[in-house]
C-alpha cells in the first residue's frame, strides 16, 4: 500500500515538482503515472524509492511513515521495492549475472541460492543464455531486461519503473509491459512513469494523469480511499 | 510474491554466508587494485618508502639507545691513590669500597702492577727501568652497579673524590652524556618524522580510497537503492584501505631489510672498532618488520574507514542522481 497525502516536494531554485499531491495505490495493483516532461511522474517514483525526500506531507509504505524512518534504517525499506531506471543503470564492469545478482547479495542471501534465483530471473527475461555478458554487449532492450530481472530478483512487494520502454520500439515497449502484468498477476504492486499514454489506456489499468505536480485525472479511476 | 524475507539461516549458514561475503569482497578489493596495476604499485611505494622511513629511524635509534645504554654499563672508575699511603690503608679502603652497593666489582692494581702492564703494552719496558723510580700510582678501577642513573654515578664520582686516600678519580662520561643527549634530540625528531609520515600515510590511503569512491559512486548509489547498508557499502572500501596499508608495510620491510643488508657489515666494523655492545639485532629487527607490516594494514583500514564515514555521511545528505 503506497499512501501519498499533501504531499509537496520542493527543488530548490527549481520550484515544487509535486505540489499538495494526495493519492492512494492499494497494494497488488499496477498504475501507470502519466505527463507531460516535468509533470512530476519522476519525482513520485523516486518519494516512493526513498530516493528523495519530500518538503511537506506524508507519505506511507506500507503503514510506515517513511519520514519518521532514518536513513541508517531505510535500507529495510528500499529492499522492498524493485527499481527499473530509463537508463537501465547497469554496472558495466560486471557480468549480467553479477548485476543481477546485486539486490541478493546486498540482502544477504545464501550464497549457494543466489544462482538459482539469479537464474530464475534471467530466465523469466529471456537473457539466461547471457547471464556471462557484459551489459555493452546487449541491446538496448536486452539492458532493459537486465535492469527488470535485477529490480524482481529478491521479489519485492512493489516495482517502480521510470520511462521502462523510454528507449524501445513498440514490440519490445508491448513485450515488457507484459512482463510487469506478470509480476502483477503474481501480488506485485507496480507504479510505471510515461509518457506513453496511448499505451498505458491500452492495457486498461489505473492511470494516474500529472500536470505541474497536481494529479488532473480525478473521476471513477480513482479508488476509494 | 508474498515470499518476501529471506529464508530462514542456522547459525552455521549465517557464518558461511558472512565470510564468504567477506572472502568475496576481499577478492573484489583486490581485483579493484589489480585492474590498475601501475597506480596500485605508485600508491603503495610511496605508503612503502613513507612506512619505511620512521620504521627504518626507529629501528636505528632503538639499536643506538640500546648500544650507548651498554656503553655506561661497561664504563669503570678509575681512582688513583696518593703515593704515601701504606698497604694498611689501603686494604681499609679496598674494604669500604667493596661494601658499597652503588660499586658492583673492585679491582687494584698496584704501582708496580701498573708498571709491569704499561712496559708490557707500550714496548718501552727497558726505557722504564732506566727510571729507577716507578712514576705511576696504585689505582682502584671500579665498576658501578648497572642500575645507576648518569645522576646517581655523578654523585658517587663526586663522594670518591672526597676520600682522603684518593688523589684523583677519572670517570670520562661526558661523550657518552652528549651521545645521549644527540639520541634524545634525534628520538624527538624521529617521533615527529613519524607523525607527519604517519599522517601523510593516512591521508594518501584516504585520498585513494576517495577518488575509488568517486569511481565507483553508480554503483554505490544502485547498492544503496536496493537497500544496502552503510556496512555493506563501507566493506569494499575497508578491505581496499586494509590491502593498501599491508602492500605498503611489506614494501617498508624489504626496504628495511635492504637497508640492514646492506650496513650490517660496516656497523659490525664500527662496533668492533669501538669495543661497542653489539644490539640484538635479530629480534629486533623482525619486530619492526612486523610492526610495520601490522601497522600499514591498520593504518589502511583507519584511514579508508575515514574517508568513507565522511563521503557516506555528504552521500546520506544528498539525494540521488
Amino acid at each position: 500500500m503506497i499512501r501519498f497525502s499533501e504531499v509537496t516536494k520542493l527543488y530548490p531554485g527549481q520550484g515544487e515538482a509535486l505540489k499538495s499531491l494526495s493519492l492512494y495505490i492499494p497494494p497488488e495493483q499496477m498504475v501507470f503515472v502519466t505527463g507531460h516532461s516535468g509533470a512530476g511522474k519522476s519525482t513520485l517514483l523516486r518519494l516512493i524509492a526513498l530516493m528523495e525526500n519530500h518538503t511537506r506531507g506524508q507519505i506511507l509504505i506500507d503503514g510506515i511513515n517513511i519520514q519518521k524512518v532514518p536513513e541508517k534504517h531505510r535500507y529495510y525499506l528500499r529492499r522492498q521495492i524493485g527499481f527499473i531506471f530509463q537508463d537501465h543503470r547497469l554496472l558495466n564492469d560486471r557480468t549480467v549475472f553479477d548485476n543481477v545478482a546485486l539486490p541478493l547479495v546486498i540482502a544477504g542471501y545464501d550464497h549457494k541460492d543466489i544462482p538459482r534465483r539469479v537464474h530464475a530471473a534471467l530466465d523469466k527475461v529471456g537473457l539466461l543464455q547471457k547471464e556471462k555478458k557484459r551489459p555493452l554487449a546487449l541491446s538496448s532492450g536486452e539492458q532493459q531486461r537486465v535492469g527488470i530481472a535485477r529490480a524482481v530478483v529478491n521479489r519485492p512487494p512493489i516495482l517502480l519503473a521510470d520511462e521502462p520502454t523510454g528507449n524501445l520500439d513498440p514490440k519490445l515497449s508491448i513485450e515488457i509491459m507484459r512482463l510487469f502484468e506478470e509480476f502483477n498477476s503474481i501480488g506485485v504492486t507496480v507504479v510505471i512513469a510515461t509518457h506513453e499514454v496511448e499505451m498505458a489506456k491500452a492495457l486498461k489499468h489505473r492511470i494516474i494523469a500529472l500536470k505541474d505536480g497536481r494529479q488532473i485525472n480525478f473521476g471513477a479511476e480513482l479508488p476509494n480511499e | 510474491m508474498n515470499d518476501l524475507k529471506k529464508p530462514a539461516l542456522s547459525l552455521q549458514q549465517k557464518f558461511q554466508s558472512w565470510w564468504q561475503t567477506h572472502l568475496r569482497c576481499l577478492m573484489a578489493s583486490l581485483g579493484q587494485l589489480m585492474q590498475s596495476p601501475a597506480s596500485t604499485i605508485l600508491t603503495v611505494a610511496v605508503i612503502g618508502i613513507a612506512l619505511a622511513l620512521p620504521a627504518g629511524l626507529s629501528l636505528a635509534l632503538n639499536n643506538l639507545a640500546h648500544m650507548t645504554g651498554a656503553m655506561d654499563t661497561t664504563n669503570t672508575i678509575s681512582l688513583y691513590l696518593k703515593k704515601e699511603l701504606t698497604d694498611e690503608q689501603v686494604s681499609q679502603l679496598q674494604k669500604k669500597l667493596e661494601t658499597n652497593a652503588q660499586i658492583h666489582e673492585t679491582v687494584f692494581i698496584s704501582s708496580d702492577q701498573a708498571l709491569k702492564e704499561y712496559g708490557q703494552t707500550s714496548g718501552q719496558g727497558d726505557l722504564i727501568e732506566l727510571l729507577g723510580d716507578n712514576p705511576l700510582p696504585a689505582v682502584f678501577q671500579l665498576t658501578p652497579d648497572k642500575d645507576q642513573s648518569p645522576e646517581q654515578l655523578d654523585l658517587l664520582t663526586a663522594q670518591l673524590s672526597k676520600l682522603a686516600e684518593v688523589d684523583q678519580v677519572q670517570f670520562d662520561r661526558q661523550w657518552s652524556r652528549r651521545l645521549h643527549s644527540i639520541l634524545q634530540l634525534l628520538n624527538k625528531f624521529s617521533t615527529v618524522l613519524s607523525i607527519l609520515l604517519i599522517l601523510s600515510v593516512l591521508l594518501i590511503i584516504g585520498n585513494t580510497i576517495r577518488v575509488g569512491i568517486q569511481s565507483r559512486i553508480q554503483e554505490i548509489q544502485i547498492s544503496r537503492l536496493f537497500g544496502a547498508t552503510r556496512a555493506f557499502i563501507r566493506r569494499p572500501f575497508l578491505y581496499s584501505g586494509l590491502l593498501y596499508g599491508l602492500f605498503g608495510g611489506i614494501l617498508a620491510s624489504l626496504l628495511l631489510l635492504i637497508s640492514y643488508s646492506m650496513l650490517a657489515e660496516p656497523f659490525q666494523q664500527l662496533i668492533s672498532n669501538y669495543q661497542l655492545v653489539s644490539p640484538s639485532q635479530a629480534g629486533s629487527f623482525t619486530k619492526y618488520c612486523l610492526l610495520t607490516i601490522f601497522g600499514g594494514a591498520f593504518l589502511g583500514v583507519i584511514s579508508s574507514w575515514i574517508a568513507v564515514s565522511l563521503y557516506q555521511k555528504d552521500l546520506e545528505n544528498s539525494e540521488f542522481t
